[in-house]
């Protein structure tokens, strides 16, 4: 039988449903049908905004097991199809509904931010340093400046000095950190904040490739959470502290 | 009178989306026009799992989205099309990007991909995955011949800096196994090519490519081209590869097209909220025995600040090239196609209203025109698509949630028997009176109150730029 856990880890849609009706489909776009199911979702556990909203409806699930018509199960699932009629998921298992499966997320709880949580832990294990401060001050780097044409997809590093107020992973003792983001908005680098002079919040950090450097990177949207908009790493960070 | 249908391609489960789906493509099935794909820079909505497409089953009237490319939520570049078997190929860079030079800027990697059967479901085939120093903006083509498909893949490729010009391709590409290589098209020893190197099949084993090559200039608002095209005939099967066509001021492969172009790489809002630096599109006309007719389109500077496209065209296999047949100031993303009558399409995208570079106000429009000519570019009609605001979603917009290319570096056009189809992408309001041609949207919008609605039908939704896909029957 799957672990529910390992399951959710790699599962962005995961609900409790109902087998309503076996090799079909909600959406006339599905040609193969030997392997799906109609699914009503009777309650939504962890899920992307997109398909937060499904909650009492059904939808079309690719299996990755048989089911049984009016079977009751855990759906661990991923997106794969969105049309005019409804959306298709793809199955990566399901287990049946248990205390387990119950408690892993709290009853009630937001199935949105139930998967922001997941993935905030996930960064933050990831990342080499999490710290709270203020940006001092951007400079433009030169030295990071390709001695070739430009690229589209070249970065355009800038450097700010962040002013550590407090260490949530790494940078004990640390008082100042530089950090290299990119001002490109290029459609790699757009999302990621482009940091300014007086930004306070959260910093996720990594450790460029290659040789020692004196700086760390911010290379992703979620890497800066500002004050002003405290999001899912600060809910982590806030969890931590209360522990 | 032509027959014009035009369709915002957002299904109606993803109404409340906000995305910047610029850079549009689309393939067209040659043995099933009915079935379609089309890409753009779309990630998966829900922020996880593969890239997806846009599938159609029924012409272009309807679509719905599917995450079956092997990449991290959305591609850094997808060009699609089908062989002659029902093969869908791709090109595209795959994200996330692995690899990083010395500064710290990203390597990107290459996957050639393939798919027999897009209804599946299942996640397309990797043909091929090259990095090594890096390979950009990859633009397939392919066509039927035989039992199999003749595949190229046009690419900027580091690896061979500086001239970085270069096709992957296979001449059996529908096989289990397909034997893929590579190969520089860029002869001189310039200063490197720009990122748009195209290609186009003829089914009687001619193969042209385009690209620019660099010549001079280092500032980034300096830098001069040759727009140069290659040609292979026999499917890039012999010994010596796309070495055809020679320029009479040097003997060599390549003919040059324009000399000493300035093409500035403006890797910034510049053209209305569009960057510039790489524009290009090449065409052959498909009927037997008329793959010496040939058409290219670029953009360059010509005055102090515009951004102009040309069209050419060569009658004799890219020998001698014409004036330009058309001219368009400050527009970009021009494509050519020829169909089974003859008749040239040809689109592109014009920014309207009083330019000022790196500027843009509520009076700049975005106009997507779609023009025709039967004798062979001397007088052309001219439909307009779409005329939107140019100003509308900002760049950059809030939370950096809008990025460059703004509408794309490229759009796509081709012909299936008499019919056009092609695929642009705009400001998507819901106002007809942007669409003079009509359309359809598939997500949730009121046309008369000219808003977007969410999936209850009920909440607004910010404006963005949605992928249109468009088909003309002459």
């Amino acid at each position: 039988m799957p672990d529910p856990t390992d399951l959710a880890a790699k599962a962005s849609f995961v609900f409790r449903g109902t087998v309503q009706q076996l090799n079909a489909s909600t959406l006339p776009e599905v040609a193969d049908k030997s392997k799906t199911a109609i699914v009503r979702v009777d309650q939504t556990i962890q899920s992307p905004q997109v398909l937060s909203h499904y909650t009492g409806q059904n939808i079309t699930v690719q299996l990755a097991e048989p089911v049984t018509a009016g079977q009751q199960a855990v759906f661990f699932t991923n997106a794969w199809l969105f049309g005019n009629a409804g959306v298709a998921v793809r199955s990566l298992g399901h287990v049946a509904p248990s205390p387990e499966t119950m408690a892993m997320h709290p009853e009630g709880s937001d199935p949105v931010t139930n998967l922001e949580d997941r993935d905030a832990r996930a960064h933050f294990d990831a990342a080499e340093m999490v710290i709270s401060g203020t940006v001092s001050s951007v400079r433009t780097v030169p030295e990071a400046k390709p001695d070739r044409a430009p690229r589209e997809h070249d970065a355009d590093w800038r450097e700010a000095t962040i002013e550590v107020s407090q260490a949530h992973k790494g940078g004990v003792g640390e008082k100042e950190v530089l950090v290299r983001f990119p001002a490109s908005h290029d459609r790699i680098w757009h999302k990621v904040p482009k940091l300014k002079a007086g930004d306070k919040g959260q910093f996720v950090l990594h450790k460029p490739s290659g040789p020692d450097a004196a700086y760390y990177t911010l290379i992703r949207a979620e890497d800066f959470e500002p004050e002003s908009k405290p999001g899912p790493m600060h809910r982590l960070v806030g969890n931590m502290e209360v522990r | 009178m032509p027959t014009f249908t035009v369709v915002n391609i957002i299904p109606r489960s993803l109404s409340g989306e906000t995305h910047q789906d610029s850079e549009p493509n689309l393939a067209v099935n040659p043995a099933n026009p009915l079935q379609m794909v089309a890409s753009a820079f779309t990630p998966n909505p829900a922020g996880s799992g593969d890239a997806p497409v846009y599938v159609s089953n029924d012409g272009g009237n309807t679509w719905t989205l599917q995450a079956i490319v092997p990449s991290d939520q959305m591609t850094a570049d997808i060009t699609i099309r089908f062989g002659g078997n029902g093969n869908l190929y791709a090109g595209i860079l795959r994200t996330p990007f692995t690899a990083q030079d010395a500064q710290g800027n990203p390597i990107p990697t290459l996957n050639i991909l393939r798919t027999g059967n897009v209804l599946s479901g299942a996640e397309m085939q990797v043909l091929v995955t090259r990095t090594g120093a890096g390979v950009d903006q990859p633009y397939i083509q392919a066509a039927a011949a035989g039992a199999t498909d003749v595949v190229f893949c046009g690419n900027n490729d580091f690896n061979n800096n500086p001239q970085s010009a270069n096709m992957d391709f296979s001449n059996d590409a529908a096989n289990a196994t397909p034997p893929f290589k590579t190969t520089v098209v860029d002869v001189r020893a310039g200063e490197g090519d720009a990122p748009s190197i195209r290609p186009a099949i003829h089914s009687d084993g001619t193969v042209y490519g385009a690209f620019l090559s660099r010549i001079s200039g280092s500032a980034d608002a300096s830098l001069r081209y040759n727009v140069v095209v290659v040609r292979d005939d026999h499917f890039a099967t012999g010994a010596t590869l796309f070495a055809a066509l020679t320029d009479p001021s040097d003997g060599q492969a390549g003919r040059i097209v324009a000399a000493n172009r300035l093409i500035p790489f403006l890797n910034e809002p510049y053209l209305g909220q569009e960057r510039i630096g790489s524009t290009l599109t090449i065409n052959v006309d498909p009927r037997p025995g008329q793959s010496g007719t040939v058409y290219v389109a670029w953009a360059d500077q010509v005055g102090k600040n515009d951004y102009t496209i040309h069209l050419a065209m060569s009658a004799d296999r890219g020998a001698t090239w014409s004036a330009d047949l058309l001219t368009i100031t400050n527009a970009t993303n021009p494509a050519v196609a020829i169909n089974s009558n003859g008749m040239v399409a040809f689109v592109y995208q014009q920014l309207t209203g009083a330019f000022k570079p790196q500027k843009v106000s509520a009076a700049n429009r975005w106009e997507t025109h779609f023009r025709t000519s039967t004798d062979n570019g001397a007088t052309w009609t001219d439909q307009t698509l779409a005329t939107v605001p140019a100003s509308q979603p900002p760049n950059p917009g809030p939370d950096g949630n809008t990025f460059l290319p703004y509408l794309g570096d490229y759009l796509h056009l081709m012909a299936v028997d008499v019919n056009f189809y092609g695929i642009f992408s705009a400001n998507n309001t819901p106002d007809p009176a942007n669409f003079p041609a009509g359309v359809t949207f598939q997500r949730n919008c009121d046309t008369t109150k000219k808003v977007l609605f969410d999936v209850d039908g009920t909440t607004p939704v910010d404006v963005s730029i949605d992928p249109f896909f468009f088909k003309v029957a002459p």
